[in-house]
């Protein structure tokens, strides 16, 4: 997979829209055919992720891990390969937050749980958290 | 960094999407460099330099 070199022939602006088609490409097809793989699982499983006991089909479940990881990885590769140099500072200033936030953040939950002075945090609501400091912070470097 | 690079953009007509998809960056990033938000690389630099048909030093100056 090589970067495509931008057409020398075309004008400035047209080579700066198929540069960000090509970004969001690299974004949204991993992201689709992950969408139908697990569709189609889904289909197989009779039209429902969910077994006779109403919880979450096991075959679904691992097809669901396996997809997220691989589609992920596919798509950070590509996208990482499409975008610029300050796009590129902007996910890593991005990530950095996210990870300052959850570190400390876990930490302080932990031990004020462990001294029972609080009620145990959702893992999910620490990550959803740490998250949206991450895309607050991408942002902010990108479009400032 | 300073540098000349929206004035050496202007002086071509080009708008800052002209000159993003020249030397194969986002428009953000153009303007980024432009206010001295971002410093670019060594590499994006070169790019720019041989795109105005000048030195780096011409255009980036740390000194300013």
């Amino acid at each position: 997979m090589t970067r495509p070199e931008p057409n020398p022939a075309l004008p400035g602006e047209q080579r700066a829209r198929l540069r960000q088609q090509r970004v969001w490409r690299a974004m949204l097809v991993p992201g689709l055919a992950a969408v139908a793989v697990l569709y189609a699982v889904r289909q197989g499983l009779g039209g429902s992720i969910y077994d006779a006991q109403g919880q979450v089909h096991p075959t679904f479940a691992i097809v669901f891990s396996v997809v997220v990881a691989l589609f992920a990885l596919i798509g950070a590769i590509w996208h990482h390969r499409a975008i610029d140099e300050q796009e590129e500072r902007a996910i890593l200033w991005g990530n950095t937050a996210g990870f300052y936030t959850v570190i400390p953040s876990a930490m302080i939950v932990e031990t004020l749980t462990l001294a029972r002075l609080i009620e145990p945090v959702s893992h999910v609501t620490m990550m959803l958290g740490a998250l949206a400091v991450s895309v607050a912070t991408y942002l902010w470097v990108r479009f400032r | 960094m300073h540098n000349r690079v929206r004035e050496l953009r202007t002086a071509r007509g080009w708008s800052q999407a002209e000159l993003a998809g020249r030397i194969d960056v986002s428009r953000q990033a153009v303007n980024a460099i432009e206010t001295g938000k971002h410093d670019p690389s060594l590499t994006l630099a070169f790019r720019i330099a041989r795109l105005f048909e000048t030195s780096i030093e011409e255009i980036f100056d740390d000194q300013a």
